[in-house]
Formats: C-alpha cells, sequence, structure tokens
C-alpha cells in the first residue's frame, strides 16, 4: 500500500474536505481542561524550557530537578486545598475501569483524585470598595488583571511554574498560605467575618501571587456575605466569575445569589 | 493528597517519585489529549460519551506509566484508545445527541464557518458509520490520523499486507458514500434552488 492519503491525492473536492474536517477537529478547551482536573493535573505545569529535562529524568527515572519538585509542591498545595474545600473543590476518588489493561499487583499505583483549577491557581485580589477604597481595589485588580492568563489560554502556559520565584521556599511559602486560609476560615466559622478578611488582607499582602488566590478568593465572598456586606459580596462575585470562568468553586460561589 | 499509593513501597511511594509521576503524565496529556478525543468520535464513540471516555483513556495512561517506555508514549495513547471505543461501541452506543455549544457561543459569519466544518465532520462521520469497525479503524488511523501503512499493522496488530487490503475497501466504500453525497447536494442545488 502506498502510504499516499486521500487528503493529498484525491481527486473529488468534497472527499478532501470531508476527511480535512474531521483531521482538524479538536475538543473544546473547556473539555481538555475538565480531563486535567480530573487526573488532578491542572497545577502541574510543562513549561517549554523546563519540562523536557525533568521528563526526561522521570522517563529514565533520574534524580528530578526544580520543576519536579515544584510539581510536588503544588500537588502537596492541591491536596491540601482538597483538605480545607472539602467536596466543593474536591470529588470523591476518580474510579477506574480497567477496561484494557491492569496494573502488576506489586505495582505501586496512583489513585488519582479530582482536583479543582480550571485554570491553574487562582488570580484574584482581595481588596473590595467596601473595605478599601476604589483606589487600592483597582490598582490591585489591575495587578490581578495583568497577571491573569486571557481567557481561552493553555494551562501549561499560565501554570505556577512559569511563575517568577518568590521570596521564600516554595514549601513554606504554600505551608504559609494554607496556615493564613485556614485561620481565615477558622475566624469565619466562629462567626466573625471582619477577623477573617482581616487575614485575607494579610495573605493578600503576603502572598500577592499566592498560588491559593483562588480559593481565598472563595473564603472572602463567604465572609463578606456572613459579614452581610451583599453589595461587596457582589462585586466580589463578578470578579470571581470574569478570572476563573471555568472555576470549580463556581457552584458554591454563586450558591449565596449574590451576583 | 492527589496521590495516594494502593501498594505502599517505600522506595516507589515518595514525594519525589510522584512529582515526576505528575510531570510526564501531563506532558503525554499535553501531546495526545485532542488526538485521543478526535480518534474517539471517529471511531464511533457518540459524542455525549466522548468525554468521560477520554478520560478513562488517560486514567489508563496514569495507572500504567511505570510500563510505558519513554518514547513510545503516543503509541501507547493510540493503543488504549482503540481499546476503549471498541469497547464503547461493542456495547452499542449509538449517537442520539449533537452538541451545538460551539456554535451557540460564536457570531454569525464564524457560525456559518463552523456550521459549514461541523456539516462536513457530521458527514464524514455518518459515512464512517457505514464501515465495518476493521474497516474503520485503519481508514481513520492512516486517511485522517495520518500514520503510515506500518504504523497502523504494529498498531492494530495485523499484518501489512491486511492493512493494505482494509484500506483499499475502506476508501472504496467511502468514495461510493461521497460521490453518493455530492450526487445529492448537486442534485439539490439543481432543483432545490
Amino acid at each position: 500500500m502506498a502510504d499516499d492519503r486521500l487528503l493529498d491525492t484525491s481527486n473529488v473536492a468534497l472527499e478532501r474536505e470531508l476527511i480535512r474536517a474531521a483531521a482538524e477537529e479538536g475538543p473544546p478547551p473547556s473539555v481538555r481542561r475538565r480531563g486535567l482536573a480530573a487526573l488532578g493535573l491542572l497545577a502541574v505545569a510543562t513549561p517549554a524550557a523546563a519540562a523536557p529535562a525533568a521528563l526526561a529524568a522521570a522517563g529514565a527515572g533520574k534524580t528530578p530537578g526544580a520543576a519536579g519538585l515544584l510539581g510536588w509542591n503544588l500537588l502537596f498545595k492541591w491536596g491540601m486545598v482538597a483538605a480545607m474545600f472539602g467536596g466543593a473543590a474536591v470529588g470523591g476518588a476518580v474510579a477506574f475501569e480497567g477496561a484494557i489493561a491492569n496494573s502488576p499487583p506489586n505495582e505501586p499505583t496512583p489513585v488519582v483524585h479530582r482536583a479543582s483549577d480550571p485554570e491553574g491557581p487562582g488570580h484574584q485580589s482581595q481588596a473590595t470598595p467596601g473595605e478599601s477604597g476604589p483606589t487600592r481595589v483597582q490598582a490591585e485588580e489591575d495587578r490581578a488583571e495583568a497577571l491573569a492568563a486571557p481567557p481561552g489560554h493553555s494551562p501549561a502556559t499560565a501554570a505556577p511554574a512559569t511563575r517568577p520565584p518568590r521570596g521564600t521556599s516554595g514549601a513554606s511559602s504554600i505551608r504559609e498560605e494554607i496556615d493564613l486560609i485556614d485561620r481565615a476560615r477558622a475566624n469565619l466559622a466562629s462567626g466573625a467575618p471582619d477577623r477573617a478578611l482581616a487575614v485575607l488582607r494579610d495573605y493578600s499582602a503576603r502572598h500577592p501571587r499566592g498560588e491559593l488566590r483562588e480559593e481565598a478568593a472563595v473564603v472572602r465572598i463567604e465572609a463578606l456575605r456572613a459579614k452581610g456586606d451583599e453589595r461587596a459580596a457582589s462585586a466580589a462575585v463578578r470578579r470571581f466569575e470574569r478570572r476563573f470562568p471555568a472555576s470549580a468553586h463556581q457552584d458554591r460561589v454563586l450558591d449565596g445569589g449574590t451576583r | 493528597m492527589l496521590f495516594q499509593w494502593r501498594h505502599e513501597d517505600p522506595a516507589a511511594s515518595t514525594p519525589v517519585r510522584g512529582a515526576q509521576h505528575a510531570l510526564r503524565l501531563r506532558r503525554i496529556f499535553d501531546d495526545t489529549h485532542d488526538l485521543a478525543w478526535r480518534l474517539l468520535r471517529r471511531f464511533g464513540v457518540p459524542p455525549e460519551r466522548v468525554e468521560d471516555a477520554v478520560q478513562q483513556v488517560f486514567l489508563i495512561t496514569a495507572e500504567r506509566l511505570d510500563d510505558i517506555l519513554p518514547g513510545s508514549e503516543r503509541a501507547f495513547v493510540y493503543g488504549v484508545v482503540l481499546g476503549v471505543s471498541r469497547s464503547i461501541v461493542r456495547r452499542g452506543w449509538r449517537e442520539v445527541l449533537g452538541d451545538d455549544s460551539d456554535l451557540r457561543s460564536a457570531g454569525p459569519t464564524e457560525a456559518e464557518a463552523l456550521l459549514d466544518r461541523k456539516r462536513l465532520v457530521e458527514e464524514c462521520d455518518r459515512i464512517l458509520d457505514r464501515l465495518a469497525p476493521e474497516l474503520r479503524e485503519v481508514f481513520v488511523l492512516h486517511e485522517i490520523e495520518g500514520l503510515s501503512s506500518a504504523e497502523v499493522a504494529r498498531l492494530v496488530g495485523i499484518p501489512q499486507g491486511t492493512v493494505s487490503s482494509r484500506l483499499r475497501r475502506a476508501r472504496q466504500l467511502f468514495r461510493t458514500e461521497v460521490e453518493a453525497l455530492g450526487a445529492v447536494n448537486t442534485s439539490t442545488e439543481v432543483h432545490g434552488g
């Protein structure tokens, strides 16, 4: 058989067009994001410069470089987010239907959990008109917009590994972020939304490019609602929708009805 | 934690290994996701089942990651897609729904172009639906995805001569359907206005 394809050799235009259309069809970006989320891979970056070396090391079983360790930190982060946000952020374990092959009995195999982060870790500023005044809000929003990736961009290009390094090491920084979000949630749970908002302002100041900005934004919306500041909450919800259009937290955020 | 280990093995279940695992899986996903989606569609998996099927493909890939030789990731995904699609189609799923979400979000001119494209894809799939599964697989892999006959033979697990004969037959049937479709369109244009 010659390896010529009808796409190149057919003298029937309709035949070529049918094959071309089928060959060029692709899934909507949302399908890809959901697939990454189901595998818990949204936070795992493969930047063009770092990925080949890290992956070569992975494939060859060598010690990974910084990219690999960062990938673990991010996995750790989303695991902690899962613990904090429960069902809203993380679904149950994804069922594996071994239609093709089963893993060897002694092979340690990963149980993949769903993760939330359709656009990568968040881009949300923490200030609102009700708290800080319009000037600061606009400045922070502008900064957040500048940091935020455009709609429809590749998650890989927006993933945290491509961001400039922060002052603290990845693991300790993430731990601190988690601590702050935990404290905010604890304050909120104990009926102290003002204290929760203060902690979140602290979070925003300490981690302007934090990995957990999306989660901080969710807690903040809940705190504003708990405080009874519906106007600020509505504004925060609109910003959230704009910056995290495919967020797994959307239902949770919108449940409050303060759009 | 995103990854738990079913069989505790201190040497293997370290954070470092988890990171390597995730990075490699992400790379494979980035490289083959759209391909897997398209192949599942062309192999006859109904639209409403394709997303689940794609996830199944990558869950299997994740499970078997350690068994995949570096450099053969794409071939592995091809094979899993074949198996998943056969499994689904064999269970008798039928295409019953269309997805017009891309059309709803497009402007008028863009929507017309998308509609034309969408109709072409639908016609192609309709023709493929009429091919026997073994002919369809070979035709899709070679004519639509551009694999060589040798690659198709390795992937499907048949001799290259069989690939050639199946492809020849599939081309004949495809052409017959295309000509019928062209005749219908020409007839519609002439008689319908």
